[in-house]
């Protein structure tokens, strides 16, 4: 009986403790960005006189709001530049996500599913695709950028967001559809179906869950992306959320609207994430290795 | 013979059975061929042709301002490789790589373990344990600046609650690489515990209801049934550690800028930091070459380690030696 009760306590203080090292970073950004400037100068582990002022800064520069302590918070002045850069996110991940599943669901299909000549060669394309370092893989394309007038634009960042996502994609897919039951499509075509409606029943059906994990993944993936939009669209109109977020550091001095407008673009994919959990736990991200 | 192959076109001619839909007669080949064509353009453009590129860039001399490129032969390469700075940054890489390495493989086994146990709450608790991962590597990063801030950092919060001086300043030159490690590991632990917990729920209960009827201990249980079966997964996951360290920049960006002094300047960060601060581009191409035969290397290292560890090992994995010592 003791023994049993020590063993419980283990297992619930484990748990304990990984939700706290994993909740309390986030927690602490909650906490600043509901806190006035004076509150986070004191360093309180919760936030005294909650606001909201911190929120509505990050998108009006006329909006005064009064905080609790009396003062009336500053104007921050970005609020322009913040709903571009999370338009701006909006439409690339968009883009990417749609372009990367139609250029993916077919080829991983193909990788997962059938045998065919050039399959060693574009999964070790694949690979070493996948490790290279995005801060290596920008030189080559900033400079070529330069001379194709794509520095700067949203065409730009979507072309070169495809070198992370379409290799994930495929790398994860083509394990995914692997996984699933060999006969599916042999019982298509002895309906009569041809080898894209088998295809197709193959994607409807049992390929469906595991899929739009994948395109949230990829959606994620470009939402999330900071290094290329930061060398490649400084201060411009295609610039992204993220570098936006960036230069809030450098030009603001208040660290809870700065967390106030990270929290902002974390919100959406924590809750993608939360969602899609199960089925993205279901796929080996690690890859067919 | 030859009757039959003059006969052989003429009578399918003369036949002329219904044609096929055309996607049923294609063979698998050339429908796997069609299927890839897309992914094989993208591939060429955004991956094979950039890298072509900048080994050429690496090669060359480029004058952004004049427009005029000449050839350079190997001398950005002598240049990068005599530069006292690369090898302090190459130290410091492995430094890091050490730090990611500890901090992401101990949280996620410790996460897998902890998750693979029965308790009140563990869907909940599995559910949220990805939403660092889910934040991405920049949040993290603008999160741990905060947390590690002098000013107003939770460490120094607690610090303050508990009634020491609450005024610490936590990145320092020695600290500044650990600390830096610690927070990218909590970013992409939560990849590693979903892997290994995935391992852990193949083991079958009937081992360790084997194990207890030997009278294996708690720990003994642990290091002849759990490890075994986690040897590869771990083994993959630093792997994978080691490329994701290389990919450290924005972490480094946010929370030290690549100090105090040089002190967290890493090879990545070197890399942005000549490429796009310095605007040596072809210097920075040369210097990437260098970090990519760094991570082949390492990475090579530890498919070396894994492949060893499988040769040892008769049985195909690590399920069966399981099997085998649990037996005993």
């Amino acid at each position: 009986m003791r023994k049993i009760s020590r063993r419980k306590i283990l297992v619930y203080g484990g748990a304990l403790l990984l939700l706290v090292w994993t909740l309390a970073p986030i927690y602490w950004m909650i906490n600043m960005s509901l806190s006035t400037t004076v509150a986070i100068g004191e360093g309180r582990l919760f936030p005294s006189d909650p606001t909201l002022c911190n929120y509505v800064r990050i998108f009006s520069d006329t909006f005064s709001c009064h905080t609790a302590d009396g003062a009336s918070a500053p104007v921050v002045g970005q609020a322009a530049a913040i709903r571009q850069g999370l338009v701006n996110s909006l439409i690339i991940s968009v883009v990417v996500t749609l372009v990367t599943m139609i250029v993916s669901i077919p080829a991983a299909y193909a990788i997962g599913r059938l045998v065919f000549k050039h399959k060693v060669k574009i999964l070790t394309t694949i690979v070493l695709s996948r490790s290279l370092p995005p801060v290596a893989v920008l030189i080559p394309f900033s400079s070529m950028y330069t001379t194709m007038h794509l520095q700067g634009t949203i065409l730009g960042l979507i072309i070169i967001y495809l070198t992370l996502t379409v290799p994930l994609v495929v790398w994860i897919l083509s394990g995914f559809f692997a996984s699933l039951p060999p006969n599916i499509e042999k019982l298509a075509r002895t309906d009569g179906c041809t080898r894209f409606q088998a295809l197709y029943r193959v994607l409807l059906g049992a390929a469906m869950p595991g899929v739009s994990a994948v395109a949230a993944i990829a959606f994620l993936t470009s939402w999330n992306e900071f290094t290329f939009a930061l060398i490649l669209t400084p201060a411009t109109d295609a610039q992204p959320f993220p570098p936006t977020l960036a230069a809030l550091f450098s030009h603001v001095s208040y660290p809870n609207t700065n967390a106030a407008a990270a929290l902002l673009a974390m919100i959406p994919v924590m809750i993608m994430a939360y969602v899609f959990q199960r089925r993205i736990r279901s796929l080996n991200l690690v890859g067919p290795i | 013979m030859a009757t039959k192959t003059l006969d052989a076109p003429a009578g399918r001619g003369r036949m002329k059975p219904p044609k096929p839909p055309k996607s049923a007669a294609m063979s698998e080949q050339r429908f796997a061929h069609l299927l890839t064509l897309p992914l094989a353009v993208v591939l060429f453009a955004v991956v094979i042709f950039p890298v072509l590129y900048s080994l050429y860039m690496s090669f060359t001399n480029i004058n952004e301002l004049t427009g005029v490129n000449s050839f350079a032969g190997i001398q950005n390469y002598i240049d990068a490789l005599t530069s006292s700075e690369t090898w302090t940054a190459t130290l410091k890489t492995f430094v890091y790589v050490f730090w990611l390495t500890l901090f992401s493989g101990g949280i996620a086994l410790f996460g897998a373990l902890v998750l693979n146990e029965k308790f009140r709450g563990r869907g909940l608790a599995t559910a949220l344990v990805i939403l660092p991962w889910a934040v991405s590597l920049y949040a993290a990063a603008v999160i741990w600046r905060y947390m590690y801030s002098q000013q107003f950092g939770m460490f120094n919060a607690i610090l303050g609650a508990v009634g020491l001086p609450s005024d610490v300043n936590f990145i320092t030159p020695t600290s500044a690489l650990p600390l830096i490690a610690l927070a990218h590991a909590w970013e992409y632990s939560p990849l590693g515990i979903y892997f290994m917990l995935a391992t852990l729920q193949f083991i079958p209960a009937d081992l360790y209801n084997l194990a207890r009827t030997d009278r294996l201990s708690a720990w003994g249980r642990f290091r002849h049934v759990t490890l075994p079966y986690l040897k590869t997964p771990l083994l993959i996951f630093l792997i994978l550690v080691t490329a994701e360290a290389t990919k450290g920049f924005e972490i480094a960006y946010f929370i030290s800028g690549g100090g105090p002094g040089t002190s967290s300047t890493h090879l990545v960060f070197l890399l942005y930091k000549e490429t796009f601060v310095n605007l040596n581009l072809s210097y920075g191409a040369a210097l990437s070459w260098i970090l990519l035969v760094l991570v082949t290397v390492i990475t090579l290292g530890y498919f070396w380690v894994l492949m060893r560890g499988q040769k040892k090992d008769p049985a195909e994995d690590g399920a069966n030696s399981a099997d085998a010592r649990a037996g005993e």
